[in-house]
């Protein structure tokens, strides 16, 4: 007897490693629920599940404030957010479809890597809203399909370059943002020689080494070749092609490496934010949501921003901006048309300005003016408006792939991890994992 | 009906609540599952097409699955002589008769009631700031070279204490006579350990070493929330290679395959390690 137990219970417990795999393939029923409820009557209190990965302070003001204005005339309807990390967004939207709980609203990052969940029927088509009236033209474009169809109500328009602390330049002697690529190692050692850190880096957040090589990534593949990361991941290229001039980004990013902070593997996005926010270090590669980090953690912090320049040419520093991906709604939500109000309210000049006011970015809606904040009006001033910006939604800097994308990120930390920082071995390591996944048709 | 039958009938029907929970939990969706190693689902579209044993063959021609099962074989064996070693020590040392000794007790009991990935969370802050700060190292948990032994000392930390208290029942059941026996008998303290503690526990070890293989065999919360199974991969466990396949490779029918084949292992594992301490037990 004491055997069956003890056998029994050892079951038990090594059965658990099952538990995630176990409702796989039971989601084909779930069309039959999908009837919208009669909830015409408004007062009936229903609650929406809404999910993103925002991890900066402003951007979760924003969220709430907005429901806030939404409850105004929706006082029965109750918003349960949750938030994750960026990291694993897809991972956790993928579980979620798997256990047939996807929630009412949902954030993608852009079309292309969420095109199965769009597949699968998990997003309401948009085209035609009437409330997408209110969003300027030219940003739908980073929510569209290749079919022209709309999916997503898109938030901001956002970009990749150097966020620094205005503060810190100032206090290593530097007085002009670097244009060319000499100056910008140049001030590197100048503010290593003042005692700050020149750059901040967040490793142990895996997204962030992606970001600190995407400004010069996307200005660089621009110039060269938009189509070198789609063809890498179709393999109809490889790493070694260098169509991209990916090597050139890879030997930049190393040159770069001795002027970030100690232990970058060890530090975390929250740090870095920190860090920039009070001036011990001076730059963030990353992208214009970095000023919202940095502001969350100093509101006084003196930041500015501009472009990653990533060649000896001062007119090819031109900053990356672009829309993408938004806000969604899971049309087999049993509340789909309040879900759809609460949209209409995102879209309100309002609940902009409060998004611009908190969030600290450039909102998509038509008619707010980039005056929220002096370092976008700075930006809009030097860039935007001397057209030295380029728009990027056409050429994602990601692979859709997730098992790709992890590659990727893997063999740029073992660079980083690399005492040598062999930039050759990475090309190979990279060409040989991603031949491993999918066949290299050349 | 014989008394004999009669009594095991109601011994049983104490197990039919957790056994009917068990099964609704996961027998029955386990079962439900099996069918999908044998297709190419990708774990959200509705259609999938039947691949036979193509998923099987995969997981022993695939180098990818090397390293997590190495790393799980690490972890493994780490976490069951450390837990192990550390919990018998802890329950000795509390089984004496001190002042504070149910404070200690308690205190080394405190981690259990912990979640794994609240531990996680404060580990990873106490090997980013904390151990900088004492001793001006870098993170344990950002090279591949130390994030084995830094995720073991998490659960180690984490789980002692359960570990701990079946020591501490099992050695407050020895017999006192047993050691005076020995004394008389002139043995010094370790033989005393060796010839009266080890077997008259042996109960104890047996679960204990079972559970911790069983554990550590398919580790899951502390590194994917430690690390996330990086730095490149360098923390990858099999559970977690087997989650990343299932819902981030899009290659399910492939992750449901290795969790099948690693289900197996567990259970012959489980079962002939728990036979052969079995086997080592004194009965009273």
């Amino acid at each position: 007897m004491k055997k069956v137990l003890t056998l029994t219970a050892a079951v038990a417990l090594l059965a658990s490693v099952m538990t995630g795999c176990g409702s796989a393939g039971d989601n084909k029923n779930s069309e039959g629920s999908t009837t919208p409820a009669s909830n015409k009557t408004s007062d009936k209190p229903i609650t929406l599940t809404w999910v993103h990965h925002f991890g900066e302070e402003g951007a979760r003001k924003w969220i709430d404030l907005g429901i806030q204005e939404f409850k105004k005339n929706n006082p029965n309807v109750n918003v349960e957010v949750t938030a994750t990390d960026g990291g694993n967004y897809k991972t956790f939207l993928n579980t979620k479809v798997a256990a047939n709980d996807v929630p009412d609203i949902y954030m993608i990052d852009e079309i292309p890597g969420f095109q199965e969940i769009i597949d699968a029927g998990y997003a309401t088509d948009l085209t035609g809203q009437p409330f997408l009236n209110n969003i300027s033209e030219q940003y739908l474009n980073g929510v569209k399909s290749t079919d022209g169809k709309i999916w997503a109500l898109p938030i901001d328009t956002n970009g990749g370059g150097v966020t620094y602390n205005k503060d810190a330049f100032a206090k290593a002697g530097i007085t002009q943002v670097p244009t060319t690529y000499s100056e910008f190692l140049a001030d590197c050692q100048k503010l290593k020689e003042a005692g700050i850190i020149p750059i901040a880096a967040g490793f142990k957040d895996s997204w962030t080494i992606n970001w600190d090589i995407n400004p010069d990534l996307l200005v660089t593949g621009v110039n060269s070749d938009t189509n070198w990361i789609a063809d890498v991941e179709a393999g109809k290229a490889t790493f070694a092609d260098n169509k991209g001039h990916f090597k050139e980004v890879l030997e930049r990013f190393v040159q770069r490496l001795p002027y970030v902070n100690d232990d970058p593997m060890g530090t975390s996005w929250d740090k870095v934010q920190e860090l920039l926010g009070s001036g011990k270090a001076a730059m963030v590669i990353n992208g214009t949501w970095t000023v919202d980090g940095a502001k969350s953690k100093n509101p006084n912090a003196n930041i500015g921003l501009f472009a990653f320049p990533s060649t000896e040419n001062p007119d090819d520093a031109k900053f990356a901006m672009k829309s993408t991906g938004g806000i969604v709604v899971n049309p087999k939500s049993q509340n789909k048309e309040a879900a759809m109000k609460l949209l209409e309210t995102f879209s309100t000049p309002e609940v902009g300005k409060i998004f611009q006011d908190n969030k600290k970015g450039i909102s998509v809606i038509k008619g707010l003016k980039p005056d929220f904040d002096p370092t976008y009006v700075e930006l809009d001033a030097s860039y935007l408006k001397t057209g030295k910006t380029f728009d990027w939604s056409q050429f994602s800097p990601n692979f859709v792939s997730v098992e790709l994308s992890n590659a990727f990120t893997d063999a740029i930390t073992s660079l980083i991890l690399d005492k040598n920082h062999d930039v050759d071995l990475t090309i190979k390591t990279l060409d040989d994992s991603f031949n491993n996944i999918r066949e290299l048709q050349k | 009906m014989s008394n004999r039958f009669r009594d095991g009938m109601v011994r049983f029907s104490f197990l039919i609540p957790a056994f009917a929970f068990f099964s609704f939990a996961m027998i029955i969706p386990f079962f439900m599952g099996i069918h999908v190693s044998f297709t190419d689902w990708n774990g959200i579209s509705p259609s999938y097409n039947f691949v036979g044993l193509d998923n099987f063959k995969k997981i022993f021609t695939n180098a990818d699955i090397l390293k997590p099962l190495k790393n799980t074989i690490y972890y493994m064996v780490m976490s069951v002589i450390f837990s192990n070693v550390l919990a018998l020590l802890l329950a000795m040392a509390v089984n004496r008769s001190f002042v504070g000794r149910n404070l200690s007790r308690t205190i080394f009991f405190l981690p259990t009631v912990l979640s794994a990935v609240l531990v996680s969370f404060i580990w990873g802050f106490i090997y980013r700031e904390v151990f900088r700060l004492l001793f001006g190292i870098n993170s344990l948990l950002g090279s591949p070279d130390t994030v084995m032994p830094a995720i073991v000392g998490i659960d180690v930390w984490n789980s002692v204490g359960i570990s701990m208290i079946i020591f501490l029942s099992a050695l407050t059941g020895v017999p006192k006579d047993l050691y005076e026996a020995a004394e008389v008998d002139g043995a010094k303290a370790w033989q005393k350990f060796k010839n009266v503690t080890v077997p008259m526990i042996m109960p104890a070890i047996t679960v204990n070493v079972t559970l911790a293989i069983t554990y550590g065999l398919r580790v899951f919360t502390t590194p994917l929330i430690a690390t996330n199974g990086g730095p490149v991969r360098a923390s990858e466990t099999i559970a977690i290679y087997i989650y990343r396949n299932l819902f981030d490779f899009k290659k399910a029918g492939y992750g449901q395959a290795v969790s099948m084949i690693f289900l197996i292992l567990l259970v012959l594992i489980g079962w002939f390690v728990s036979r052969v301490l079995r086997s080592k037990e004194v009965e009273m």
